[in-house]
């Protein structure tokens, strides 16, 4: 057996994986070779002096800390359970406020009524299809928003467009030259009223 | 007769059913052992202590998704050499050194201290600076005796690259603690007259 072999098998003798044959191959080349005898003892103390390393221990509060780590982990999972809203409800929040803005975008912008309707149209089928898996309740604080939104939002429209007819003949005042002092506001009327969106339109927009 | 691997699995379906003294039990069977590898891991307390909890805490969260087909122990070392490597990482990469850190170790000072020191402490020093790939493989079987199967399933590699892992561990100790065993050795055969120093 050469030296190298021996030393393999020198590590696989402290694991006590040797065959019956090899043991004795081994014995034998010990017996003729002084240098892996020495290899032998070696590797057959730092075995002995591993198995006698210091174990160290966990510390007598291990288990506490321990406990306490999972204590603040349930807690924080059920308040997370508690108060993260489910996907759905962020999708339906989502496509209601998309909702909102394209129709009240399209009236502010373009004074067209009909982006108005697609909006109307649009949330008011998200809002059924989805709230299918809420309760009631919860359809009837999603409609009731959109409905309060949708006011809001076309009397800005209305009052963007009044600013219009009254910065119209502003600048017609301005570009012929006459004196600024010369021009009367519509607001400046004593009776002058404000427009604003009857409540059975808006309804009728809903309902339509 | 019932082996480790169906206490541990009892343990387990206990655990899954949210049974906290199963919990508390298998804590109890392996919080030692577990600090005991990650400290020759990481040579500091502290920080074995703190990933061996981060370990439990990681089995308790994820109970529900242990698969019985495996071993838990192996399950169990595996996470908590998992988080060992990355913490090494971590500080291979942040590398620095503090005031604060030398004094927390404190017992390794003291083994800078000149004088003649005994086999076990040299040998701990160098089990210490090992490798890592064969730091872990030396501990797992040498320190905390682990067959050489279970020793291949956590670290995920073949029989033979732990045995020959092992093997150049123990190899790399040999040559390191070679003047103080040829010491030993010589006193052992009677050529030396041992000294005691004041």
């Amino acid at each position: 057996m050469r030296c190298r072999k021996a030393h393999w098998y020198l590590s696989a003798r402290c694991d006590d994986t040797l065959s019956e044959k090899q043991r004795r191959d081994l014995a034998a080349h010990l017996d003729e070779c002084p240098s892996c005898r020495r290899e032998a003892f070696y590797f057959s103390e730092i075995k002995g002096q591993t198995a006698g390393v210091e174990k160290i221990r966990a510390r007598a509060d291990f288990n506490l800390r321990l406990q306490a780590k999972i204590n603040a982990w349930e807690v924080e999972q059920e308040t997370l359970r508690d108060h993260a809203p489910s996907s759905w409800r962020t999708l339906r929040e989502l496509s209601v406020w998309a909702a909102h803005y394209f129709a009240g975008l399209g009236n502010i912008l373009f004074g067209q009524r009909r982006f108005a309707v697609v909006g109307v149209v649009t949330a008011l089928l998200t809002i059924i299809i989805w709230t299918g898996y809420d309760s009631d309740e919860q359809l009837v604080d999603n409609t009731a928003a959109l409905t309060q939104e949708l006011a809001d939002l076309n009397q800005i429209g209305y009052e963007l467009r009044l600013e219009t007819e009254v910065a119209d003949p502003l600048r017609d005042y301005l570009i012929s030259g006459v004196s600024l002092s010369d021009y009367t506001s519509p607001r400046s009327q004593p009776n002058y009223v404000m427009p604003t969106i009857p409540a059975e339109q808006v309804n009728a927009q809903l309902i339509f | 007769m019932e082996t480790q691997k169906d206490i541990d699995h009892g343990l387990m379906r206990r655990i899954q059913q949210d049974d906290f003294a199963a919990f508390e039990e298998l804590v109890e069977r392996y919080k030692d052992r577990l600090v005991n590898v990650l400290f020759r891991m990481l040579n500091e307390r502290n920080e074995a202590e703190d990933l061996v909890q981060e370990t439990f805490l990681r089995v308790y969260k994820h109970r529900q998704e242990y698969d019985f087909t495996y071993c838990l122990s192996t399950w169990i070392y595996t996470i908590a050499l998992n988080l060992a490597k990355n913490e090494l990482r971590r500080k291979k990469k942040f590398k620095f050194f503090s005031l604060f850190d030398l004094q927390a170790k404190g017992v390794e000072l003291e083994d800078t201290k000149p004088g003649p020191q005994s086999l076990k402490i040299i040998l701990e020093k160098a089990i210490a600076t090992l490798p890592v790939k064969y730091k872990t493989a030396f501990v797992l079987r040498d320190v905390d005796q682990l067959s050489y199967e279970e020793v291949a399933q956590i670290l995920e590699v073949p029989l033979g690259t732990v045995k020959s892992r092992v093997n150049r561990a123990r190899a790399i100790l040999k040559d390191e603690l070679r003047p103080k065993l040829e010491e030993r050795r010589a006193l052992s055969k009677g050529t030396l007259v041992p000294v005691r120093t004041m």
